[in-house]
């Protein structure tokens, strides 16, 4: 039995003390920017949430319970794209288990993927996803990684024409396969790509992104961060003042408003463990966001570093 | 690409030696039998020897990889495959068709092969004591992966080379895995997995003296 002594309880008493400020700070912050999907107008939150190793902590009861917090502050922040996986383990019973302990699950856009190279068993992945998250029709379904792509494609149409799910997409990350990613923008009837941006990872500027935005794709942003190599490497020198000019408070802020400032980019999907970065990747989506002029250079900073 | 994080690696390992024990204190009452039947090699020794491998990776194909690590690793279907067609084949050689001869000898493949052993029996409880990887969240001798790896590559640097050929290789390269893992996740073992593989690999490579 747990014995609670005059310093637990003071302890405790600064511990819910600093949640409710955390909490409050971000559900008082200015809204977050959104961007339309291009093939329906439907506005989302530049900032979504993925769901890769954070998410995917097994059955430990408190882990799981830190983070249902880090869901709650997700949507406090004013996000709503959830990004996860079948690929990432217990992710998506976590998060399951997560939406069903914040205060209001109905702000969720859920995004998920089919991951699997037989087109049946894709089915009753996708089946088992809805069962998992607590859903009865996603959002967003994606192929993960053009795998099987032309089974999955398939169902998932069928399953759109049914009405089973709002939206589909298919994605691809750390640079492979993007000339067949390419073939697929131009000329399959999908919703959303997702692939890998980031300062330091721009080759998708190149024909991708330009490509999205003419054929009218919503664009999902993974590794925004590079897997935290861009802390590894920038973040030891001193936030540049022409941070303050774009809003950015740490170097979280500058490398995802970086990102999200694309125009061809819909929104990006950092993953975190930790309130406290959850906070700060929530700022990145307020506050002023760099322009073309503006972007070259903080490049041209990062470069010279 | 390691799918979880450090932290859920240390937690998954607490709850699965929660949950077997107290085998563990069987596991090591196996092992004190594996090290007698090396040292004081007689009729069956090269048979118990195996029995005990053979279970050993059956179980922990099982119950460390298929039931307790597929939850949040993809891959570990595909190890628990690994580990218990290496148990059966263990199994077949040694306990079925008693065809495995493990014997000490006073040579540098045999100190080597010792001294394996030894690190499988005390490295993870020594490092325990200095660092994260304290009990429950540390490799249990026997029923956990790179423990076991340990013990077989030791077990089979004293059997002939054709038997540590055959017998040796899903050892060493679950070795060779478990120190590139345990880099990823900033763990203690890192240094002792890649030695161990080194050592062992070279051992069986270099051809016995006639």
């Amino acid at each position: 039995m747990h014995t609670l002594n005059r310093r637990k309880f003071l302890a405790s008493l600064a511990a819910v003390g600093a949640a409710a400020r955390m909490h409050g700070a971000l559900a008082a912050s200015p809204a977050m920017h959104t961007k339309p999907i291009p093939g329906s107008g439907e506005k989302l939150p530049i900032i979504g949430m993925g769901s890769f190793v954070t998410f995917n902590v097994g059955a430990d009861k408190a882990l799981r319970d830190a983070r249902a917090s880090v869901l709650q502050a997700f949507f406090d922040g004013g996000g709503r794209l959830v990004d996860s996986s079948p690929m990432y383990g217990s992710s998506e019973d976590v998060l399951g288990y997560s939406l069903g302990r914040v205060s209001d699950r109905s702000r969720l856009f859920s995004a998920t993927k089919v991951w699997t190279s037989m087109q049946s068993r894709g089915v009753r992945q996708m089946q088992k996803s809805e069962a998992l998250w607590g859903e009865k029709r996603f959002d967003l379904f994606q192929i993960h990684n053009l795998l099987n792509w032309e089974g999955h494609l398939e169902t998932l149409l069928d399953w759109k024409a049914k009405g089973r799910v709002r939206y589909i997409g298919i994605t691809t990350s750390h640079g492979r396969r993007h000339e067949d990613l390419e073939e697929i923008m131009a000329t399959k009837p999908i919703d959303f790509v997702q692939f890998t941006y980031n300062m330091i990872d721009r080759k998708v500027e190149q024909r991708l992104l330009p490509l999205a935005a003419e054929k009218g794709l919503a664009v999902i942003i993974n590794r925004p961060f590079q897997r935290g190599d861009l802390f590894s490497a920038y973040a030891s020198s001193p936030l540049p003042d022409w941070a303050k000019e774009i809003g950015a408070a740490n170097w979280a802020q500058v490398f995802l408003k970086f990102v999200v400032s694309h125009p061809a980019v819909t929104l990006a999907i950092p993953a975190t463990s930790q309130l406290v970065h959850m906070a700060e990747n929530m700022g990145a989506g307020q506050g002023p966001l760099p322009d073309a002029a503006f972007r070259r250079r903080m490049l041209a900073h990062v470069e010279s570093l | 690409m390691i799918p979880f994080s450090r932290e859920v690696f240390l937690s998954t390992l607490g709850q699965y030696n929660s949950f077997i024990w107290p085998a563990q204190f069987a596991a090591y009452g196996l092992g004190l039998l594996l090290v007698i039947a090396i040292l004081r090699p007689g009729p069956g020794a090269g048979r118990t020897v195996a029995t005990v491998l053979a279970v050993f990776w059956i179980w922990t194909g099982l119950g460390f990889h298929w039931l307790l690590y597929a939850p949040i690793n993809f891959a570990a279907p595909a190890f628990a495959a690994l580990f218990v067609a290496e148990g059966c084949l263990i199994a077949f050689s040694g306990a079925l068709r008693n065809q495995l001869e493990f014997c000490f000898q006073r040579s540098l493949r045999g100190w080597c092969g010792l001294a394996l052993i030894a690190a499988s029996l005390f490295l993870y409880p020594a490092l325990g004591l200095f660092t994260h990887m304290a009990w429950p969240s540390s490799p249990a001798f026997g029923l956990s992966p790179a423990p076991l790896a340990l013990l077989t590559l030791g077990a089979f640097l004293l059997a002939p080379r054709r038997a540590a050929l055959l017998h040796g290789f899903v050892p060493i390269m679950w070795l060779g895995a478990a120190a590139v893992a345990s880099w990823l996740l900033t763990l203690p073992d890192t240094l002792p997995l890649i030695a161990a593989a080194v050592i062992g690999g070279a051992m069986i490579a270099v051809p016995q003296k006639p």
